[in-house]
């Protein structure tokens, strides 16, 4: 039974069928031009692989406090020195990066801002934004501890 | 009714709405805890609200972030037995650190009333 359907089909099959060895390949990453609505792409798996590393440092942040005081003070020490607030200030852009750029992709989703030249001029402003609402977060939270 | 993919999508969407409101309250309380003393801490995590608020963007993220890297190891391991293997890893990282996240709230929250 199944031979004669695999017969049928060989018979049937359409003759316009691609001849695969002449269709060119998909061009791989390192061959296509880049483009910025390109990069804010792979930019927003970047910063959400890194956030998923980061999150190790957040919940270690919360459990060193459950444990004891010392092992805090240990951990904060850490998370507070200059690199560590550098780390802290890197992660809290890439947040606000994969949160504004993640509004862009609900946008996109729903048909609107699409088109190319807009499209290119709204990953500008989401770069842009997710720069100013870092800075601008810090500035407030700086700003409440007086 | 859905499948599983529109779930996969329907539910990274609905996490990430929750979190737009919750990732600004996070920054802003983690920027103005820098340098915070242990006792400090304690308090502001073991206040009810923040309590709260800190299990529901728990929950969010780790789901959420679970089911983004869901999407990366199946754009790019396609061999299906180490494939099934890293998205199992995923789910042991997620629910693991999710719930030692949750552990210490919860713990935080209970002696800070004694």
């Amino acid at each position: 039974m199944k031979v004669a359907m695999a017969e049928e089909f060989l018979k049937t099959r359409p003759t316009y069928a691609p001849d695969t060895d002449k269709m060119p390949l998909s061009p791989h990453l390192q061959i296509w031009k880049w483009t910025v609505t390109m990069a804010s792409s792979i930019l927003h798996r970047a910063t959400g692989i890194a956030l998923y590393a980061g999150s190790v440092l957040f919940t270690l942040w919360l459990l060193s406090a459950a444990v004891s005081q010392s092992f805090y003070n240990q951990v904060t020490g850490l998370l507070g020195s200059p690199l560590g607030l550098v780390v802290l200030a890197g992660f809290s852009w890439a947040m606000m990066y994969h949160l504004v750029n993640g509004i862009k992709y609900i946008i996109w989703d729903s048909g609107r801002l699409l088109e190319k030249e807009t499209a290119k001029k709204v990953v500008w402003v989401v770069i842009l934004l997710s720069f100013v609402l870092t800075g601008l977060l810090w500035a407030v939270a700086l700003g409440m501890k007086g | 009714m859905a499948n599983k993919s529109t779930k996969h999508f329907n539910h990274q969407r609905f996490t990430a709405l929750i979190q737009i409101p919750l990732v600004i309250w996070f920054i802003i309380s983690v920027v103005r805890l820098i340098g915070a003393s242990w006792t400090e801490f304690t308090a502001w995590a073991g206040e009810p609200l923040t309590a709260l608020l800190l299990v529901i963007f728990i929950l969010s993220i780790f789901y959420h972030m679970r089911l983004g890297m869901d999407e990366v190891i199946e754009d790019y391991i396609h061999k299906p037995a180490a494939r099934s293997r890293l998205l199992m890893l995923n789910k042991v990282f997620a629910v693991i650190l999710g719930f030692t996240a949750l552990f210490s709230v919860i713990v935080i929250t209970l002696n800070g009333t004694h």
